[in-house]
């Protein structure tokens, strides 16, 4: 199959699988190619660091393309691949808090050139990160996978194989618990 | 992809104090779309061209995971945990298979030490008659003086089973033995689920941690 094959986006995700199990790992690379602006951005929200959030979505490229065997269409492969970015960047969250912080996260869009406001953004941005990666599942992954991954809730109920009203559910209770953490009370 | 933006709609019947919430989380989005490194696919290719093909199926995938980056060790690991296990239940079913019969099930042997004094032979040989008394269960070796003392008990402790098997058909005197019947019916039922049966998990904990 040609190389521009895959670059115009005429296969689906289930012809990619296919090629990429027959070993054309062209195919793969038009699938990198295609999420990796969602993958790194989701990666860096969790994360807040470029650096970190690089090398999660490597790893997650990675581990997708060994076990992309196990993808069974249900979704699209976009939420399959965000759902396993996603899990890697809070599991590099949990190893990365077991080492001592030393320094604090900068702000990722750099507000200008005040250092205050630059430091306020970034704790405030810190917080929003805590406060996620502080839920438990699956409101946690819901919410970074609507929020962070850039998924609808359809694709969420695709990529994780709950009914829509559930995720439904999941989301709003999130949402609940996020509400004292993020400090959103008084202006409710 | 680009993400849609929030509805209230999305959040079950949000109620309105959820909105503040999500448009926090919309704002710190917006803010931290950064810009993507140009290196990121490649890298990821250079990665994935020392990879070997991914094979289909759930056993296929899980072995690459194993074998793949991490070596042979793990793989080794593995393999050696699921052969001990194998040894383990080979072993379990030869010692099963080597027990005699007769030392599977109600043993005799307790009932030696329960009655001394029920029958006293006043002969100092065993006698090999059957009798309808329950001396049958009594020490193999003459003893010179039957009657209980402390210090004798030490020898009738030690039956010889060939003995005791022949007149023990009339006997039924053992209280002894009676292993369990196994009927133990303790089945604890399963516990709960995680949640992800796509069911709406009713009592969500409080603590978020």
């Amino acid at each position: 199959m040609a190389q521009t094959t895959w670059h115009d986006g005429a296969v689906d995700d289930h012809g990619l699988v296919a090629a990429v199990l027959a070993g054309e790992q062209e195919a793969f690379r038009s699938l990198v190619e295609r999420e990796q602006g969602a993958v790194y951005r989701a990666c860096l929200r969790i994360l807040g660091r470029p650096h970190d959030a690089e090398d999660v979505a490597q790893e997650s490229f990675l581990m997708a393309y060994r076990s992309i065997g196990t993808y069974r269409g249900d979704g699209p492969l976009g939420g399959w691949l965000m759902r396993i970015a996603t899990r890697q960047a809070f599991r590099r969250l949990g190893q990365r808090r077991d080492v001592a912080e030393l320094s604090p996260d900068l702000p990722i869009g750099a507000p200008g050139g005040d250092p205050v406001a630059a430091t306020l953004a970034g704790e405030q941005q810190r917080a929003v990160r805590l406060a996620v990666a502080a839920l438990r599942d699956p409101y946690r992954e819901v919410v970074a996978l609507r929020f962070f991954g850039e998924l609808s809730l359809d694709e969420i109920s695709a990529a994780t194989g709950r009914p829509l009203n559930t995720v439904k559910t999941h989301l709003r209770r999130g949402l609940e618990k996020l509400r004292p953490l993020l400090g959103t009370e008084a202006a409710a | 992809m680009t993400r849609p933006p929030f509805d209230p709609r999305d959040a079950d019947t949000q109620p309105v104090e959820l909105d503040p919430v999500a448009r926090e989380l919309e704002r710190y989005a917006d803010l931290t779309a950064g810009e993507l490194p140009d290196s990121l696919a490649e890298r990821v290719m250079a990665s994935v061209a020392h990879e070997p093909t991914p094979r289909r199926g759930l056993l296929a995938a899980l072995f690459g995971l194993i074998g793949a980056d991490r070596g042979a060790p793990r793989l080794l690991l593995v393999g050696a945990t699921m052969a001990l296990g194998v040894l383990a239940v080979v072993l379990a079913g030869q010692i099963a298979g080597l027990l005699p019969d007769e030392q599977i099930g109600p043993s005799p042997s307790p009932s030696v030490i329960e009655l001394p004094s029920v029958s006293p032979s006043p002969s100092p040989t065993p006698s090999a008659e059957p009798t309808a008394t329950p001396r049958t269960t009594r020490s193999p070796r003459p003893s010179a003086s039957p009657s209980a003392s402390p210090s004798d008990d030490d020898e009738r402790e030690t039956p010889e089973p060939d003995e005791t098997a022949e007149p023990s058909d009339d006997d039924n005197s053992g209280p002894g033995g009676g292993g369990g019947d196994g009927d133990d019916n303790s089945g604890p039922g399963g516990g709960g689920g995680d949640g992800r049966d796509g069911r709406d998990d009713g009592g969500s904990g409080s603590d978020s941690g």
